[in-house]
């Protein structure tokens, strides 16, 4: 059985089938940067599949008030369901992402507020986080980890930030999947082109050990540089603590966490993570992602086997 | 009156002037419900469970993060005063105090216990 999928160097980056999260890995594979070989589902394979559980979801909309019982029961719904595309899905790491053992499965929402999209990793407030992600998951629990994926678009959170016990019209919020190869971190690194913190014009970035996740998270402090935006001269560079380092077991058990924390040795803390060329490496292709989406980056990234590879850019969210 | 600061102190959203409020100290989710407007916030990190709560905050504290981690940028894009890689503070701090949260000098003035 065929899906339509997105592969990464494939596609528009206009296509109106994908969130943001997914298009923007797509330019940038057209114009040759590194990202994870990966493709993605589009939104009418999820509202495909949803339009089935529609008459449940919306019974239990207006059936509870209680926003956990709302939100649990509609999880169960969506995750228990049977997913049709997921022979294809399968089909589809083969053909597009052939010899990868793991994959990372990432939710690019567009929730319906009030009768408006919102559109996920745009330059608006930021959604990040509000829906799930999974990492080194096995290829036969991919498609599950899409319905995973599907299902966190009604996490209590969700239910309750958008008030959908008033609003009907979440329910025909929709969500395009990214499915790429994982990329191993031996480092990491969140990357502003323009750093929104500091008066005047600065590069930064905040390197660490190990999964981005880190960073992103606020569960370590990573190494800090401030670079000249004309030229990627260091003007600051700070050590961060660096205590411990994220990484995954590979995701059989959906109720388990799959991330590990390996403790960072007290040598390699105090001292920074990343060389001066490395540093160089990452101003660069900063500035020329900057340049190929004409306004300032918000990019993760990983350094696997040594390869400096983009796993997510977006506009920086000014609020 | 106590000032606290320190070198992994780092600023995740500046303030045009120092703020002031009372501790909120929130270990964990649990805490959350504690928080009341203009609250300082303080936490060993957030997550987007915490961001109702946030945008009630008059500030943020936390113990772990970096400036681009969720604390920063979510308090970046409400314009929330916040500094972060405050390791010690929770022994420094208690619910209750009254602070003065200065991202510029990256301080926190204790006016009152």
């Amino acid at each position: 059985m065929s899906i339509s999928v997105f592969e990464m160097g494939g596609l528009s980056d206009r296509s109106p089938e994908l969130g943001n999260k997914v298009k923007n890995l797509a330019s940038l594979a057209q114009v040759g940067i590194r990202v994870p070989r990966g493709f993605g589902l589009p939104f009418s394979v999820y509202t495909e599949h949803t339009m089935q559980l529609m008459s449940a979801l919306e019974r239990i909309r207006t059936q509870e008030k209680d926003y956990s019982v709302m939100a649990r029961r509609m999880y169960d719904v969506v995750t228990k369901s049977s997913l049709k595309d997921a022979e294809g899905i399968l089909d589809a790491l083969n053909k597009h992402i052939p010899g990868a053992q793991y994959f990372a499965v990432r939710s690019a929402g567009a929730p319906v507020v009030n009768h408006a999209e919102i559109a996920e990793d745009s330059a608006g407030i930021s959604l990040a986080g509000q829906y799930e992600s999974f990492l080194l998951v096995p290829a036969r629990n991919v498609p599950q980890a899409v319905l995973c994926c599907y299902a966190s678009l009604f996490s209590e959170r969700c239910l309750r930030r958008f008030k959908v016990a008033e609003d009907a019209g979440y329910l025909w919020s929709r969500m395009s999947v990214l499915i790429q190869e994982m990329c191993p971190a031996e480092l990491s690194a969140v990357v502003m082109t323009r750093d929104p913190v500091e008066d005047g014009d600065y590069f930064g970035m905040e390197v660490t050990y190990g999964a981005c996740e880190a960073i992103v998270s606020g569960e370590v402090q990573g190494d800090l540089y401030l670079l000249s935006i004309a030229k990627g001269d260091i003007l600051s560079a700070e050590i961060g603590t660096k205590n411990f380092r994220i990484g995954y077991e590979p995701l059989t058990d959906w109720n388990v966490d799959n991330k590990v924390k390996f403790s960072v040795h007290e040598q390699e803390r105090k001292k920074f993570v990343a060389s001066q060329k490395l540093i160089a490496s990452i101003y660069d292709l900063g500035m020329l992602v900057e340049h190929h989406f004409r306004t300032p980056q918000d990019i993760e990234l990983v350094v696997s086997r040594g390869e400096i590879i983009i796993t997510q850019s977006r506009p920086i969210t000014t609020g | 009156m106590k000032e606290l600061t320190g070198e992994s102190w780092r600023v995740g959203c500046h303030a045009e002037t120092p703020v002031t409020g009372r501790v909120v100290i929130v270990q964990s989710e649990a805490d959350l419900h504690k928080v009341c407007k203009g609250d300082v916030i303080v936490a060993n990190q957030t997550d987007v469970n915490y961001t109702p709560q946030m945008l009630l905050a008059s500030a943020v504290v936390t113990v772990e993060g970096g400036r681009y981690s969720h604390a920063a940028t979510f308090s970046r894009e409400n314009k929330i005063p916040c500094i972060i890689g405050t390791s010690g503070i929770m022994d420094e701090l208690r619910d209750g105090d009254i602070v003065i949260v200065n991202t510029r000098s990256k301080t926190i003035t204790i006016q009152k216990t």
